[in-house]
């Protein structure tokens, strides 16, 4: 590895609004990018997270989201070919949202799907769906092109959502990251 | 106003080839980059 001593400290000197990294790293080339995003969540909170992973299973994803989603994107390194979803996820970290890969999202909704007491049981197909591209980062007018609905379609869903997974008024994006939470939780 | 961006990866041509992805766009500005985690983070 080339080292030069000007990359010391690099967001002590830059300043940056995001940090993209590889989720394995020197030192010791495990999961490096997590430590790297659980560290600045303390010391620098405006700063945006986009980890990349050469890991599907989930139990990474939910443990870079285990210190709070905002600021947290969690993307494969296969997608960083698609250069639309990787702006997407340093817009959406910038703006303080959160972005997961659809692959590890869908290893999630595998692994609800065989859980039998979740709430989320209770959620139609059509939730579900809402639900699950939630999860993935999307405003509610790129779900509804999605999916085929009006936004106003996508509005009534997401409010059926909260009521059932029991979640009573707060801010809107709040609540949105609490669904998409114990989402993630409920399948961990 | 671009989004500053730092990179930190510690394979030489997976970073190059991220930085030369989002230099096409405007709305990003790479700051800089590094390889590993201690040149990224503050002691």
């Amino acid at each position: 590895v080339r080292r030069s001593p000007l990359a010391a400290r690099r967001v002590e000197a830059e300043h940056p609004d995001v940090v993209i990294t590889d989720i394995r790293m020197p030192p010791g080339d495990t999961d490096e990018g997590i430590q790297a995003a659980e560290r600045l969540r303390e010391t620098n909170p405006g700063v945006g997270v986009v980890v990349l992973s050469q890991y599907a299973n989930p139990s990474y994803a939910l443990a870079l989201f285990e210190s709070g989603s905002a600021r947290r994107a969690y993307l494969l390194k296969e997608r960083v070919n698609d250069l639309g979803q990787l702006v997407a996820a340093i817009r959406a970290v910038a703006d303080g949202g959160s972005m997961i890969d659809p692959k590890v999202v869908e290893a999630l909704v595998a692994e609800n799907a065989r859980a039998e007491k979740s709430p989320l049981n209770e959620l139609t197909p059509r939730e579900r769906d809402v639900l699950r591209e939630m999860a993935a980062g999307k405003n509610n007018a790129t779900i509804a092109d999605a999916l085929f609905l009006t936004e106003r379609s996508v509005e009534k869903v997401i409010h059926s959502i909260f009521l059932k997974l029991g979640l009573t008024w707060e801010t809107l994006v709040h609540k949105r990251v609490t669904a998409v939470l114990l989402y993630l939780a409920e399948s961990g | 106003v671009p989004i500053r961006v730092v990179l930190a990866d510690d394979h030489y041509l997976v970073r190059e080839g991220v930085r030369g992805l989002l230099e096409t766009r405007p709305e990003i500005e790479i700051a800089a980059s590094c390889g590993d985690l201690r040149s990224l983070l503050a002691a």
